[in-house]
């Protein structure tokens, strides 16, 4: 069978730009639809949708016109699924949107690779509880059996461990934006 | 309110508490507090994608862990009886890495490999078997490599940098190597991937491996004697070796035996034209053969091609027509550099070379017959290293690459180009977007 070479010259190609922004669209679905599940379910459909006006030459920033699209499939899922008016405002939808539009920007393997390293140094207690909830998908209460510590302390540690990741992860790709 | 329980309001509301009006006002109202929500979400996404990728990634310490608990009340009753002393003389697993070299060093490497653990390979090589079968993988000093369990079961070595020797027995599920910049299946071959931060590069010696990467929009099936560069930025090239041979092949009517222990490689990328016409295999396609003696580098191209046409056009490469291009010290400059870089077409029944244009005229030492075949057209090149301006030697790289050219009907008007190495646009011009030609031998060969 022949094939066309994938030209690295040409602008960007789709694969590659849903490569690059998936987390960050799939993060901007989360502060909609508040279900990290149901937000990769979305991303799915809102990719497809996104890949069909693309193939039609109809997208010039992809990164800006996904975001549309993920966000009107978002209220429209979270409106039929839950049968209730998505949580946020319209203001504080557009005020999300404008947050993501620079910090998703990051390509999602320097986020990753930042959060290799800001791991490291989280106390051993939290890296321990962090990797019970999301590497051994053990649900909060079974961790608190587990540690023999109170259920309230587990989310309050894990919500804590992430944010200092947040916090981590942010200074890690400012500094590399400025190196670079 | 502090950062810490602006953070817990955040996480909770992310957790599907519902927000309340006041929430979002502060959402809205304030920049600072959106862009911190973002940043949440951004690092839950990013943790929980973390922890799929990595519990997709069994190490092979944990099978191993298994196998033996699931095997310890065997080992408990042959324990007791034959007494301690066996315990070191159990053999692992199948398929447990183990050192080839007993220095402590290695095996100190091997055990962290074992593990799972990511190592840097010292100034020394290593070289690492598995238990149970004969595959061998040889890492070059520097190396940085970790070592996987795929969820099929199979082996994965990613290879951050550094060069692998491998020579891997039959697997039950596929052996893959991972680069930053491809990847690469097997089931029982041998190859080499050499990576740096430019590039990475598969070549394969037996057997055939399976590549994926950037530059490719599919995975592409890489045989022996072939290989594939692929650069960080992007870009693809293909990769071919040619043997050493004692002996010339003729170059007359027929195909000279030689050739047969050779390995082709397919025209595979269509090249150059943005809509090309190509209806199946019979209608346009092509393979080639390269081999090389102390004289001279000889190339063997053959197309299929049903239907003779492109009369009517005065261009060759508008015509059924085969063309090489070579930049013999592999310098691959941004364009021909008017030294070794020639850009050559073949048409059938022309004695004359002709140069691609802005390229040299090739010199009167390079010859070649191109004819008419029954199902298409088949060119026997010669190009004598002198005319090319090198000496030979084992481990030479060319830049280089292979095309065909189908015209139908006499107008000429339907037309295809078949490439070896991706080839767009205006590349044809270009040394440095060639292929990679690897001269092996004498000894290689």
């Amino acid at each position: 069978m022949r094939e066309l070479p994938s030209n690295p010259d040409a602008p960007r190609d789709f694969e590659s730009l849903v490569s690059e922004h998936r987390r960050g669209l799939k993060a901007f679905l989360l502060t909609i639809v508040q279900d990290y599940h149901l937000a990769e379910d979305i991303l799915q459909e809102s990719l497809s949708v996104v890949a069909e006006r693309w193939a039609a030459g109809e997208v010039r920033d992809f990164w800006s016109f996904s975001r549309e699209v993920v966000r009107r499939q978002a209220l429209t899922a979270v409106r039929k699924m839950q049968n209730q008016p998505v949580s946020l405002s319209e203001e504080a939808l557009e005020s999300l949107q404008a947050a993501f539009e620079t910090i998703g920007q990051d390509p999602d393997e320097s986020r990753t690779l930042a959060l290799r390293g800001c791991m490291q140094k989280l106390p051993h207690r939290w890296l321990k509880i962090l990797n019970l909830r999301y590497w051994e998908s053990n649900k909060i209460n079974a961790i608190a059996l587990k540690l023999n510590i109170h259920a309230n302390v587990v989310s309050v540690t894990i919500n804590r461990a992430k944010s200092r990741l947040a916090d981590c992860v942010t200074t890690s790709l400012a500094t590399r934006r400025v190196q670079s | 309110m502090n950062a810490r329980d602006q953070d817990e309001k955040l996480w909770r509301y992310l957790g599907g508490q519902p927000a309340t009006p006041g929430f979002s006002e502060m959402i809205s109202s304030n920049p600072a507090i959106a862009r911190r929500l973002a940043e949440l979400a951004l690092i839950e996404c990013a943790i929980r994608e973390q922890a799929t990728r990595d519990s997709g990634q069994k190490i092979i310490s944990r099978r191993r862990t298994v196998l033996l608990s699931g095997i310890g009340a065997f080992l408990f009753v042959a324990l007791a009886s034959v007494g301690v002393w066996r315990i070191a003389n159990q053999p692992p697993p199948v398929g447990t890495p183990i050192a080839v070299e007993s220095d402590p060093e290695t095996r100190d490497l091997v055990a962290k490999i074992q593990e799972g653990n990511p190592v840097k390979v010292s100034s020394k090589p290593l070289k690492m078997a598995f238990s149970g079968e004969s595959t061998e993988l040889a890492f070059a000093p520097d190396s940085q490599v970790q070592l996987r369990e795929t969820p099929s079961g199979g082996k994965e070595v990613q290879l951050d940098s550094g060069k692998l020797n491998a020579q891997v027995s039959p697997q039950k599920a596929p052996l893959k190597v991972v680069t930053p910049h491809l990847a690469v299946e097997v089931v029982g071959t041998a190859f080499d991937v050499d990576v740096d931060e430019q590039a990475s590069r598969v070549l394969v010696s037996e057997g055939i491996v399976e590549v994926s990467a950037k530059g490719l929009r599919s995975p592409f099936s890489l045989p022996a004697g072939s290989g594939w560069r692929q650069n960080a930025g992007g870009r693809g090239f293909s990769v071919a070796t040619a043997a050493f041979s004692n002996r010339s092949p003729t170059i007359n009517e027929s195909i000279d035996s030689l050739w047969s222990d050779h390995p082709s490689h397919p025209n595979t990328f269509f090249g150059e034209a943005d809509s090309p016409v190509h209806t199946s295999d019979a209608d346009h396609s092509s393979n080639w053969k390269a081999l090389w003696t102390e004289d001279a580098l000889y190339v063997l191209i053959e197309v299929k091609d049903s239907e003779i046409g492109g009369e009517e056009n005065a261009k060759v490469w508008a015509k059924d027509s085969v063309e090489i291009f070579i930049d013999a010290d592999g310098s691959r400059g941004e364009k021909f550099d008017g030294i070794n870089d020639y850009f050559l077409f073949f048409e059938p029944g022309v004695a004359a070379i002709t140069p691609g244009v802005g390229a040299p005229q090739p010199k009167p030492e390079m010859t070649h017959r191109t004819l008419r075949t029954s199902d298409g057209i088949r060119a026997v090149v010669r190009l004598p290293w002198a005319a090319l301006g090198i000496s030979p030697e084992d481990g030479m790289t060319l830049a280089f690459n292979v095309a065909s050219n189908d015209s139908d009907p006499a107008d000429g008007k339907e037309r295809s180009q078949l490439s070896w190495t991706p080839k767009f646009k205006d590349d044809w011009s270009r040394p440095n977007r060639m292929g990679v030609l690897i001269l092996q031998g004498p000894d290689s060969n």
